[in-house]
């Protein structure tokens, strides 16, 4: 690996990779602070919309949005965390049955169906039952996409984890349940953390599937910004965009010290 | 010592791990019984069953057949946290979340025990094990040596019936390794708890053992003290498997009741503790040791080469039929230097040092 930098083309491959991947974010966040209300020309330094965002003629609708997103992703993450739990506790710690490699594949399957087709399949679903569209089927539809971004870091920690330990606690007179409580769970913490916050982001910035199964009326910040792009690109827009994508970098980062520290006590 | 009285007993035992063509058999018809606080080793090397035996008897696996009994009780059917037997695991398996002394209690909270007797049982144990200083640390502060001592401690805190021990000395270096045998046989004696201990280091298996089980493939080769496995193997596996020897494949001369004449090589005919009636052919073992390299022309041979061990020497001699025999002889004064590759000498065999042995 050392010498990948002496291949031909490296800086410029890289320069252009990074270009790709940042300059749009990067100018959503400059732009999100520019005092003029064009979104090309640099206007000055201000927090002008920052200011309309909290406390503007919109505040209300994108605050109702903000809470719509965030109490989705925490109630769905959770949901989703728990089940991921049980899942690679079964997958992992199960011995073997019948039907494991199609359980694995049935965890896993939302991460490779098309999310349009998922939308689409999902909508349908609830039509055909007839669930009255609102905030409940956004949640359930967010906790089934959400269960294999949980279950990857928590398999992947249950995976480093021997059988010692659960043996070894029972050898010590705990039961099964008390086994997992005081013993597995806060050995794979890390991973049901990590993978919590996986799911609470990918819950947080989801837009098809709950731009179809949402109840009329009802926004999560992601709709409500499309909403708002529809009717013409305000700098507002990036003001809301840049404080998701804060959100988000704090999760991920969260995540990964969360990760680190895990490691350090194994 | 160890009193008579049976605390654990294996009843036949067949373990066969899969169905079908992928069948193993791990376990053939194993059956043996531990005594009452007896510091008891399963040796054997590595594949032959012995960890599969101390899994089931802590409960982690379940007998295809056969029966496990604890003070007459039956086992079997009981999972491993409702079995008076505690483990330490080869490579410890503390909990690295909890500090030394919450492993040492872990054992004794599940069971309920109450906090002032806990604490009190807790600090015993770090006594024992020489650990108390260590009582907040985290495993992962420890070293090798006390990790294992910890491990010990938190097996021993619930008073066991049976304690088993699966290669713990494996993971430290020598010095420690020498150092940890004599403790854990002093620390059994102190506890009077029964210990099973499994290895495959022979030495560790003869230095601390009341008694030994040898298995083999499976299948018990045989079940007896340190001297009785070293002095009277069984078998060629057991013969072979203990110390060094020397195999023979002889002759049976004739028989007189508690042993037999037999012709090892043409020209060299001794008596051989065992009995094998209507045989015509045996195998015989003579460890090196008992045989005495010298220059008395009882039986001729040549020095082939000599391996030079510290205290001893061995030499590997052949004889006139060509059979090569290793002949171990203490470096003092009498045999030190006195032969080299080459020279012409004999040997002689020590009364009592031939054994027959059933293949």
């Amino acid at each position: 690996m050392s010498n990948l930098k002496r291949y031909p083309g490296f800086l410029p491959m890289t320069i252009f990779c990074l270009i790709l991947l940042y300059a749009p974010l990067l100018i959503v966040m400059v732009y999100s602070f520019n005092e003029s209300a064009s979104i090309t020309r640099w206007g000055g330094f201000s927090l002008v919309w920052y200011r309309d965002v909290f406390f503007g003629i919109e505040a209300a609708k994108y605050k109702a949005a903000a809470w719509n997103s965030l109490i989705i992703a925490m109630s769905a993450a959770s949901c989703a965390t728990v089940i991921a739990t049980c899942a690679a506790l079964a997958m992992l710690r199960g011995g073997s049955f019948t039907g494991k490699s199609a359980s694995f594949a049935l965890i896993n399957l939302p991460l490779m169906v098309p999310e349009i087709v998922t939308a689409v399949a999902t909508l349908i679903f609830f039509s055909s039952i007839g669930f009255q569209r609102g905030l409940l089927t956004i949640l359930v539809a967010h906790i089934v996409f959400c269960i294999p971004f949980a279950y990857l870091p928590i398999a992947a920690r249950l995976q480093g984890i021997e059988a010692h330990y659960e043996q070894a606690a029972m050898d010590l007179y705990a039961s099964r349940w008390r086994a997992f409580r005081l013993v597995l769970m806060p050995l794979m913490m890390p991973g049901i953390i990590a993978g919590f916050l996986l799911a609470f982001i990918i819950s947080l910035d989801d837009f098809i599937i709950t731009n179809f199964v949402k109840g009329a009326g009802i926004e999560t910040l992601p709709t409500a910004i499309f909403g708002a792009v529809k009717q013409g690109i305000k700098p507002d827009i990036m003001a809301i965009s840049t404080c998701m994508l804060m959100v988000s970098v704090l999760f991920v980062t969260a995540s990964y010290f969360v990760n680190r520290l895990g490691n350090q006590n194994n | 010592m160890a009193n008579l009285a049976t605390a654990l007993e294996i009843v036949a035992v067949d373990k066969v791990f899969g169905t079908g063509a992928n069948a193993a058999i791990a376990l053939n018809k194993v059956s043996f019984s531990v005594h009452d606080n007896e510091f008891f080793t399963l040796l054997g090397p590595s594949g032959c069953g012995k960890t599969t035996l101390l899994r089931i008897m802590a409960g982690f696996e379940t007998v295809t057949d056969g029966d496990v009994m604890l003070y007459g009780k039956r086992l079997s059917d009981l999972p491993p946290d409702k079995r008076p037997i505690n483990t330490v695991f080869q490579n410890y398996a503390l909990f690295p979340h909890l500090s030394v002394a919450e492993n040492v209690s872990f054992g004794l909270q599940m069971l309920g025990r109450g906090k002032a007797e806990t604490a009190k049982r807790v600090a015993d144990m770090l006594r024992l094990v020489h650990l108390e200083a260590m009582a907040d640390r985290k495993p992962s502060q420890l070293s090798g040596g006390q990790q294992q001592r910890v491990a010990l401690a938190r097996a021993l805190a619930p008073a066991p019936k049976v304690l088993l021990l699966d290669e713990p000395l494996s993971a430290l270096d020598l010095k420690l390794r020498q150092h940890m045998r004599i403790e854990l046989k002093q620390i059994q004696q102190e506890t009077g708890i029964t210990f099973i201990f499994v290895t495959h280091d022979q030495e560790e298996a003869l230095s601390m053992s009341d008694r030994i089980a040898v298995m083999s493939a499976g299948q018990l080769q045989q079940v007896g003290s340190a001297e009785e496995i070293y002095e009277a193997p069984k078998n060629r596996f057991v013969a072979d498997f203990i110390g060094e020897t020397n195999l023979f494949d002889a002759d049976v001369i004739s028989n007189n009741g508690s042993g037999l004449r037999v012709r090892i090589a043409p020209g060299m005919e001794l008596e051989a503790d065992g009995n094998r009636p209507d045989k015509r052919e045996t195998c015989v073992s003579i460890r090196p040791e008992r045989i005495v390299i010298g220059t008395d022309e009882t039986v001729p041979c040549v020095v082939d080469k000599l391996v030079y061990l510290g205290t001893d020497t061995h030499y590997h001699v052949r004889l006139g039929c060509g059979t090569l025999v290793v002949v171990r002889a203490q470096n003092d004064q009498g045999t030190k230097g006195r032969f080299a590759p080459g020279d012409a000498a004999s040997i002689s065999v020590a009364p009592g040092a031939a054994k027959v042995l059933v293949d």
